[in-house]
């Protein structure tokens, strides 16, 4: 709903400033509206800026109060009416001179002045105005542009405060640049979304019985900084029937409140509401309304007066709930089968009631143990920490929430062919347990049972279950069952559907084991189900490893060195030396090729050219090849390197051949400086040669010929630029430069 | 053959033929390590004909060595090889070892066992125009000559020689001539064979032989 509201202001003599130069809000000494309130006149409330409190005065109580010092000001909302009631107490006098109102080109602009009903007949300023008790009004529209730019100054917008207009009203000048009279009226919009969550679990609208929401207002703006009472928003609560829920008849109860309401301010913009248990189930509504302003024309101005926070026409927004009773149910069916401990007079049990889920999952459910036999429980949040410690309580009065689980702790009986019963409650939903002795002995330890081989490549956060199915044996009463290990195991005994942390398999029942796989990529998980008697149990244990993260290329291949080849010996020199071709197995990803060694060493993929680097993917092949040594006895090695894995092939030369030829050692006789395995070189010529342009000269070179190329060679002292061309014992050199060349040759041969 | 003595190594490769009447053995006739720096050049004692070798001992300087074959200069610590044809080497007293002489006229001594101290094996043997030539800026190769390889050698270059004949360094803008760079780091020797004149740059394949060996010592 929308209100109307509306200030009258009486224009005073004696203004002095220029309501038309800066902020008249600073400079100008605005007349503070002095008319009394009356029955037909609103009442605006109170407001105000920080450290400015003009309320508590007992005098003002009677007109508008001021948000701005010598203005009236007050809070809107979109849609509600303002309306400026402006008396010239001066009417029919001398002093009986126009007013100006609007004046949009300094002080007063925006709402702009074409959206208010101008009581003179113009939409743009007015000036000449001389009528009293002529009303300006203006529907609040939040989407004009003042509440965004306010006022100007000297034609210039200026900005701030935010959400907040002034309309200014003052007479003509006098001749020593006063004004006759004036007044300001502020206005101060605000908005906000009301929202709903209950507490815990899921959230949302529904709510349990005795559970609590959280009410929020969002996009909240145009509220300015709570100070005790004031500026702040109010939550109620009514039923169907538009009555106010409280304290008194409910047991609700908020956690910032002024008496039974919720309080939202713009530093704290929620509250929480929790609910009675005895509150009826149904459909509520909550309202967000402002208190700051008054409810209605002729309204009192008692602070105290729920109506003047609650007024229908003060809501700015609203949200329903659905308070509604709870639904429990557990995880496991029940507390498991009842127990034949057989000879055991020790036996501990130890049950886990899986999730608890409770409908609405912001309800709660209330635990109740009964028994004799040291019965205790453990709760667990939906966070998976304890809230109890370690071996359970007996204490009565607690509850869980929706996502929890609580482990029931009770011993068997002391003595043999005896039995003892333990009952666990969580809310409505129950269940016991009966644990029997007998005198005649019992085989609880089961023969070897397998769970499956490791599971590989297994999706994340996903279910493991062992593969196949499991069958117990050699057991002639029931075996304790118990798992351990990471991610949450648990058992399925006997196909009953239920997973159990804990519990007892009978001969030839069926077990399978479950967990959850790691949360993150190329992870193991292990989990190991214990069947049998303490101390006298039978194991296995699972792992599942979970997927190889995508982007993560595994670019690591297999070994790969032997697939190469043996290492060769006995090689001949200087010759080709090719490994075997292998396969590169164990990568998905293309893998980068490298080579090194002595003897240029080259790799070819897939039977392709010989190069020193590449990239190999999976199931290629690769061959190496280099040259061996030229030198007897001498090895070398070709590594070649694939994804940081390196495979070697080594080829030796022969050892040396048979002595022969002329042979010179060094002084002491260990080193052969000349000989037929030390390859020497020798002079065959060498001159300086001057050849004209156009000119050849031809050099002996004994033993030349046109390819031996290896053996005899020629070189040049200098930068040389002629031509060389070989021919049988002689060499030609040649000169087209188109100038002189003058070089020195060399040939040698070796 | 017609008469004499002719010497082949395995396969029949050439080492001795008096027959011969050009070929004459160098012989090792001095090695060792000089130690420059880039203002003071150190020198290596030779005299005109002879071949000289040299290998990079200094590693951190980056391998880029200034060499030039009579008189030979180097910057940098370098160890060399001297290589002298047999016949013009000193008199050697005494009446032991062997001389092969060959058959020119007059004839000339082509090998002298007692001037055999150390030896030079040729590891590798790179004819003119085989061997691209690179530019080498902060150890890295930075322009080649075409799709010749620049690499010399494959291999730990400790112990290796090149021979220089051809080698040349010019202070003009940086004009680097038949000269090599020991990479150490892996392992290999690299021809560097340009011109770089404030910013023209013109790279060259050998256009002298290039011989590899090892010192026989």
């Amino acid at each position: 709903m929308t209100g109307t509201y509306q200030f009258d202001l009486t224009l005073e003599a004696a203004a002095t400033g220029d309501p038309t130069g800066n902020d008249p809000g600073s400079d100008y000494p605005l007349q503070k509206n002095t008319n009394s309130y009356q029955s037909s006149q609103i009442h605006s409330t109170w407001m105000q800026v920080a450290n400015e409190d003009n309320h508590n005065t007992s005098e003002d109580h009677n007109y508008a109060d001021t948000m701005v010092s010598g203005e009236v000001s007050m809070y809107c909302k979109h849609g509600d009416t303002i309306k400026v009631k402006v008396t010239n107490p001066n009417s029919g006098s001398t002093d009986d001179v126009e007013i100006t109102g609007f004046n949009h080109a300094e002080g007063f602009c925006e709402p702009n002045p074409t959206s208010v009903v101008d009581p003179g007949g113009s939409n743009s300023e007015v000036t000449g105005f001389k009528d009293d008790g002529a009303i300006w009004t203006y529907v609040v529209d939040k989407d004009d542009l003042g509440w965004a730019v306010q006022y100007k100054q000297n034609n210039a917008e200026k900005a701030s405060p935010a959400n907040q207009v002034s309309w200014l009203f003052h007479g003509p000048p006098y001749s020593n640049g006063s004004y006759a009279y004036s007044a300001r009226a502020t206005f101060r919009l605000l908005s906000a979304t009301l929202t709903a969550e209950a507490v815990g679990a899921g959230g949302g609208q529904i709510v349990a019985q005795g559970a609590s929401v959280t009410f929020a207002s969002s996009n909240l703006k145009g509220l300015m900084t709570s100070s005790g009472d004031k500026h702040n928003l109010y939550v109620a609560l009514y039923n169907s029937s538009g009555t106010r829920v409280s304290t008194g008849t409910t047991g609700i109860s908020w956690d910032s409140s002024y008496d039974e309401l919720g309080i939202i301010k713009a530093d704290d913009t929620s509250t929480v509401c929790t609910l009675g248990d005895d509150i009826p189930l149904g459909t509520y509504t909550a309202y967000l309304s402002h208190f700051n302003s008054s409810h209605e024309l002729g309204g009192d101005d008692d602070d105290t007066n729920w109506n003047r926070r609650l007024a229908s026409e003060n809501r700015l927004s609203s949200k329903s709930i659905n308070v509604v009773g709870t639904n429990v149910t557990w995880g496991s069916s029940d507390l498991g089968n009842d127990i034949n401990a057989g000879s055991n007079t020790s036996y501990e049990l130890i049950q886990n009631t899986g999730v608890i889920l409770i409908t609405p999952s912001s309800g709660t459910a209330l635990v109740v143990i009964s028994g004799n036999n040291n019965i205790k429980y453990r709760r667990r949040n939906y966070s998976l920490q304890y809230v109890d410690p370690e071996g359970g309580i007996t204490t009565a009065g607690n509850y869980v929430g929706h996502g929890w689980d609580v482990t029931f702790y009770m011993d068997g009986p002391t003595g043999l062919d005896e039995s003892v019963t333990g009952t666990l409650a969580t809310g409505e939903r129950s269940d016991s347990v009966t644990i029997t002795t007998t005198s005649g002995g019992t085989d609880t330890k089961p023969n070897a049972f397998d769970l499956g081989v490791a599971q590989t490549d297994v999706a994340l956060n996903s279910a493991v279950y062992s593969w196949p199915t499991t069958t117990i044996s050699g057991i002639d009463a029931a075996a304790p069952v118990s798992v351990s290990g990471d991610g949450d195991p648990s058992v399925n005994i006997a196909g009953s559907g239920n997973f159990v942390t804990s519990g007892y398999i009978n001969n030839n029942e069926t077990i399978t084991l479950r967990f959850t796989s790691s949360g993150d990529y190329d992870t193991a998980r292990t989990a190991t189900l214990l069947i049998g008697p303490v101390g006298d149990e039978e194991t296995d244990s699972l792992t599942a490893t979970t997927l190889e993260e995508p982007g993560d290329d595994d670019t690591y291949p297999d070994a790969f060195d032997s697939n190469l080849g043996a290492d060769q010996n006995n090689v001949a020199l200087n010759t080709t030396i090719t490994s075997s071709t292998a396969t590169i197995t164990g990568i998905d990803a293309a893998s980068t090729v490298t080579i090194s060694g002595e003897g240029s060493p080259q790799f070819s993929i897939n039977g392709g050219s010989y190069t020193t680097s590449g990239s190999i993917t999976n199931n290629q092949t690769v061959v190496l090849r280099f040259t061996s040594a030229n030198t007897n006895n001498t090895a070398r090695t070709a590594t070649l390197t694939i994804g940081g894995r390196t495979g070697q092939v080594t080829a030796t030369t022969t050892g040396e051949a048979t002595p022969h030829g002329l042979r010179v050692y060094n002084e002491n006789g260990t080193v052969e400086i000349f000989g037929h395995t030390v390859r020497g070189f020798h002079f065959i010529a060498t001159g300086t040669v001057t050849l004209a342009n156009g000119a050849t000269s031809v050099v002996a070179a004994e033993g030349m010929t046109s390819t031996n190329t290896s053996t005899i060679v020629v070189g040049f002292s200098e930068f040389y630029t002629g031509t060389t061309t070989r021919g049988t014992n002689q060499v030609t050199f040649g000169n087209s430069t188109g100038g002189t060349i003058i070089f020195t040759y060399y040939i040698l041969r070796a | 053959m017609g008469y004499g003595i002719s010497i082949l190594g395995q396969n029949s490769s050439y080492q001795i033929d008096s027959d011969n009447t050009q070929t004459i053995y160098l012989s090792v006739i001095s090695s060792g390590q000089v130690a420059g720096t880039n203002n003071s050049r150190a020198t290596v004692p030779t005299t005109s004909g002879d071949i000289v070798w040299m290998n990079a001992a200094e590693v951190a300087s980056g391998g880029q060595y200034q060499l030039r074959n009579g008189p030979d200069t180097t910057a940098a610590t370098t160890n060399y090889i001297v290589t002298r044809k047999t016949n013009t080497l000193s008199a050697f007293s005494g009446t032991y070892g062997l001389q092969i002489w060959n058959s020119a006229s007059p004839s000339v001594k082509i090998f002298d066992s007692r001037g055999i101290t150390e030896g030079v094996n040729i590891v590798d043997v790179k004819a003119q125009g085989t061997v691209g030539g690179a530019r080498i800026t902060s150890g890295q190769v930075t322009l080649t000559h075409g799709s010749l390889s620049t690499i010399v050698y494959e291999g730990d270059p400790t112990g290796v020689y090149v021979t220089t004949i051809g080698s040349a360094f010019v202070n003009y803008g940086a004009q680097y001539f038949g000269q090599y760079y020991f990479d150490y780091t892996n392992n290999r020797i690299i021809h560097m064979n340009y011109m770089d004149i404030f910013g023209n740059l013109n790279v060259w394949a050998n256009w002298s032989m290039i011989l590899v060996g090892k010192l026989q010592t």
